[in-house]
């Protein structure tokens, strides 16, 4: 049985991570566009990213367009896992609550 | 964790996922529309042009359905929410069809233009098959449709061939290109 992610769970990145999973196979998101999806400080943001980047979960990409800097941002396949394992823990929770 | 914190974030998930998807939608719906209007039109005007022009109008459509395209594809990078690393190999994929289904006309010279349309449109059809494996299952419907309309108008009235691919495939096409982009897909 699944049990909860203690890195997704925090509620900041748990909603992160439901984003980044929601994107089709081969997407990536701008970070500008996460932020302001997500209503997060540019600083909060890049916080979680890096904490989810060093567990594998997430990757950054950071170039440039002109002379103006892009951060990408895409779940990785571990990521993609872990989110659905933590998924499957608290679905499993509210079954359980509805037995 | 109680039940209720697990249904709470549980719900937040599905928003999340819901507001991200609308956001990120991307322009494969608008091509799908694009891509019906040109057979609409050209497969149409085939049914009632001369053969000696078909080849000319066909290079004209899809001249100008592939700048559209482009276009279409350009305005939305600029848009710069969410950017797909697949666009650039599918248009390759797309050409190597297109290579495929001449190659295949030149080689076993295929000189009667319905079935060279017929092979066009089988040739479609399971392009977007393959695409909806990777993308969408509607986009693997689409092309399953568009190869049994093909078959279809060809063995049952081939002599309207051209304008039944128009309208069958054409507003296949459209409608469900429609639907993707007002669905956010």
């Amino acid at each position: 049985m699944s049990e909860l992610n203690p890195l997704i769970h925090q509620p900041t990145r748990l909603r992160i991570m439901a984003a980044l999973v929601s994107l089709d196979a081969g997407e990536k998101a701008d970070f500008v566009f996460l932020r302001d999806l997500l209503e997060l400080t540019d600083g909060n943001l890049s916080v979680h990213l890096q904490k989810l980047e060093d567990a594998g979960y997430v990757q950054i990409e950071k170039t440039f367009e002109g002379r103006r800097p892009k951060t990408w941002v895409w779940a990785t396949s571990e990521g993609h896992e872990a989110f659905s394992k933590h998924v499957d823990a608290l679905e499993a929770i509210v079954k359980q609550a509805g037995l | 964790m109680d039940e209720r914190q697990a249904r709470d974030d549980l719900k937040t998930i599905r928003q999340i996922m819901d507001r991200t998807r609308k956001g990120s939608a991307g322009y494969g719906g608008w091509f799908m529309v694009i891509a019906g209007v040109t057979w609409l039109i050209g497969f149409t005007a085939g049914q009632f042009l001369p053969e000696a022009y078909l080849g000319w109008m066909w290079m004209v459509l899809n001249i100008s359905m592939i700048g559209i395209m482009i276009w279409t594809a350009l305005r939305w990078r600029q848009r710069g929410n969410v950017r797909s690393a697949l666009w650039g190999p599918l248009f390759f994929y797309w050409l190597a069809l297109v290579a495929f289904d001449a190659l295949i006309v030149w080689l076993f010279n295929v000189n009667d233009g319905v079935r060279i349309g017929l092979l066009a449109l089988l040739t479609v059809g399971l392009g977007y098959v393959l695409m909806g494996i990777l993308f969408h299952w509607l986009i693997a419907a689409v092309g399953i449709l568009i190869a049994v309309f093909a078959v279809g108008a060809f063995l049952l009235v081939p002599e309207y061939f051209p304008l039944a691919m128009g309208f069958l495939g054409g507003g296949l096409l459209i409608g469900s290109g429609s639907w993707m982009v007002r669905s956010g897909k």
